[in-house]
């Protein structure tokens, strides 16, 4: 028996890297990198860093040729206004665009209503602890699904005249998407399915019973439910009598739902973002990416598809050649939700809205390396960085430092789109490592940057250090103090999560 | 370990989720924070975190990924190692 075991999680892990020289294909099994044009499998040694030239600089990468696309930064940020930090609405989580100009920004508290221009507030409105929103064009409605159990209905006729236009709790628990088109209010309620409800009177129309919703879409007569890992295509001209059409099905739990009809985009939490398409009533799996973080919102735009991947905010082309990541833009905080329209978006990050604009045509290599490379092991003590190209073309990255104890197994490493290389740096034994290493690369939005080289505290094979905290055992509610150091002579597993 | 979490919203989230597992509030997040983000330093999503501590308070496993077979396997040796 364990002495203590601490807690379940709240999400899902990351898909496991591939080994070096593999990457992801478009089901997310492990593959061979593959050159553009080239038909043949590759082996390992064929790429990346292994067969980069140090030319010292950051030469321009050619478009990919199967793709429309040019080399370019395909997001621009345009703007964002924070709460005030003790105000009363804060912590926003999804966002849902209400027309060319406007978008309503819901979170704790209530919502904002934001320019889609430059992300400031127009308009103010207190109200429920909000957890997502779905917005009617042809009824003018706002849905506001609470974090407890209620669907709010706001007549947004007059944006800066709301009028609440009613409340309804058609199931049983927890709700965690919601949906809105032509009348008809769909609700992802978890265990018990998918709720269909009349947009106007809030009547239920019908339940689709699946085993865990937590994600739909509307667009027309055709609505998508996922039931966990799976994403089912429903024909809801008579809502009353929904009809299953076809199903496909993802690689996790589909989080978040975007649906125009033709494209479905699915955030997978710490698993990515999957887009499926739609044709004769049949879905199929187009693509499934990677994003920097994890992915709770997915907003589609025209022939691309926004997603907020918690530290950044990415561009999916669905285009000729796609459906392909052109790239992504870091955010000031974390962002949850994101709607978009017209070539502009509106995320929700956390206590701030951020607008962005897409340029059309556009696409580059994505660099993802994290600020820190914190040092294993002490003889010689060694940082590995996993330096990640997240974008649609090739990535060259090129590494100095002026610290000369530090040493790197490669200056350069060049990156094909989806793949990953590692840099190794290493120090003096004997010697903690705290020093700097400095890249530029051919990303259109991180040219330059650095690498902070850090020997960490808290990790395998040291001693944890000791900490004390309140807690308690559910049913109980009493608040207890747990020292680390108390359960000496136990295994010790800690779980951390948080709810958002 | 729940993160930057009140008792109060934690609460009615652990109990309709069913745990009845000691939840330790990490109101600040000092703990969460105290981590090198991971072994090859790259971290790309802020949950899961998982650390299994031994007997004697070393850190065994420390992941950023669910990688339950693994969990799994470091809890074993390290009761083993009891």
């Amino acid at each position: 028996m364990l002495p203590l075991l601490v807690l379940p999680l709240v999400t899902a892990g990351c898909t496991p890297p591939c080994a070096d020289g593999f990457g992801r294909d478009s089901e997310g099994n492990c593959v061979p990198y593959r050159s553009p044009g080239d038909t043949g499998v590759d082996t390992p040694d064929d790429t990346g860093g292994d067969t980069a030239t140090d030319t010292g600089t950051v030469t321009d990468t050619e478009p990919v040729e199967t793709l429309d696309l040019a080399y370019g930064d395909p997001i621009l940020a345009t703007g964002r206004e924070s709460t005030e930090p003790d105000g009363p609405i804060y912590e926003f989580v999804d966002v849902v665009l209400l027309d060319d100009d406007h978008a309503a920004a819901v979170g704790e508290g209530g919502y904002v209503l934001v320019n889609v221009a430059d992300g400031s507030h127009v308009w103010r409105e207190g109200g429920p602890r909000v957890y997502d929103a779905a917005w009617d064009a042809t009824l003018e409605r706002l849905y506001l699904g609470s974090r407890e159990r209620e669907v709010y209905a706001v007549d947004l006729t007059d944006l800066q005249s709301p009028v609440q236009a009613g409340a309804v709790q058609a199931w049983s628990g927890y709700h965690e998407d919601l949906a809105a088109d032509g009348g008809v209010l769909a609700v992802a309620a978890l265990g018990d399915g998918a709720v269909l409800l009349d947009g106007v009177t809030l009547a239920p129309l019908a339940t689709i019973e699946v085993g865990w919703c937590a994600a739909v879409g509307l667009a027309g007569d055709r609505a998508i439910v996922a039931d966990g890992a799976e994403v089912l295509l429903y024909d809801v001209s008579d809502p009353a009598a929904p009809v299953e059409l076809s199903r496909a099905s993802v690689r996790a739990t589909a989080r978040n739902i975007d649906f125009d009809g033709e494209h479905v985009g699915v955030a997978l939490g710490g698993h990515g973002v999957a887009v499926l398409e739609v044709e004769d009533d049949t879905l199929s799996l187009a693509g499934e990416f990677e994003q920097p973080g994890s992915t709770y919102g997915v907003a589609l735009d025209g022939e691309y598809l926004w997603t907020s991947a918690w530290s950044e905010v990415g561009l999916i082309w669905l285009g000729k050649g796609g459906p392909v990541v052109v790239g992504t833009e870091p955010i000031e905080e974390n962002t949850m939700g994101i709607g978009a329209g017209g070539g502009r978006a509106v995320a929700a990050d956390w206590f701030q809205t951020a607008a962005f604009e897409r340029v059309d045509g556009v696409a580059g290599p994505e660099l993802q390396v994290p600020g820190t490379a914190w040092v294993i092991g002490d003889d010689p003590p060694t940082a590995i960085v996993e330096v990640t190209n997240l974008g649609a073309m090739d990535l060259e990255v090129d590494f100095s430092t002026e610290d000369t104890s530090l040493e790197l197994d490669t200056d350069s490493l060049l990156i094909e789109p989806g793949g990953s290389e590692r840099l190794v740096i290493t120090g003096e034994t004997g010697h903690p490592l705290s020093s700097v290493v400095e890249y530029v690369s051919n990303d259109p939005d991180e040219e330059s940057g650095q690498l902070e080289v850090r020997t960490g505290e808290q990790s395998v094979g040291q001693a944890h250090t000791d900490f004390e905290l309140e807690g308690f055992v559910p049913p109980d509610t009493n608040l207890e103090p747990y020292a680390l150091s108390g359960q000496s002579g136990r295994v010790t597993v800690l779980a951390y999560f948080a709810l958002y | 370990m729940d993160v930057e979490d009140s008792f109060e919203r934690s609460y009615g989230w652990v109990v309709e989720a069913g745990v009845t597992l000691p939840v330790l509030l990490d109101r600040d997040g000092a703990a969460y924070e105290s981590y090198a983000p991971s072994e090859s330093g790259h971290s790309t999503s802020p949950f899961p975190l998982q650390v299994v501590v031994d007997g004697e308070g070393v850190i065994t496993y420390l992941s950023r990924e669910n990688l339950p077979d693994q969990v799994r396997a470091a809890i074993d040796a390290a009761l083993e190692a009891l």
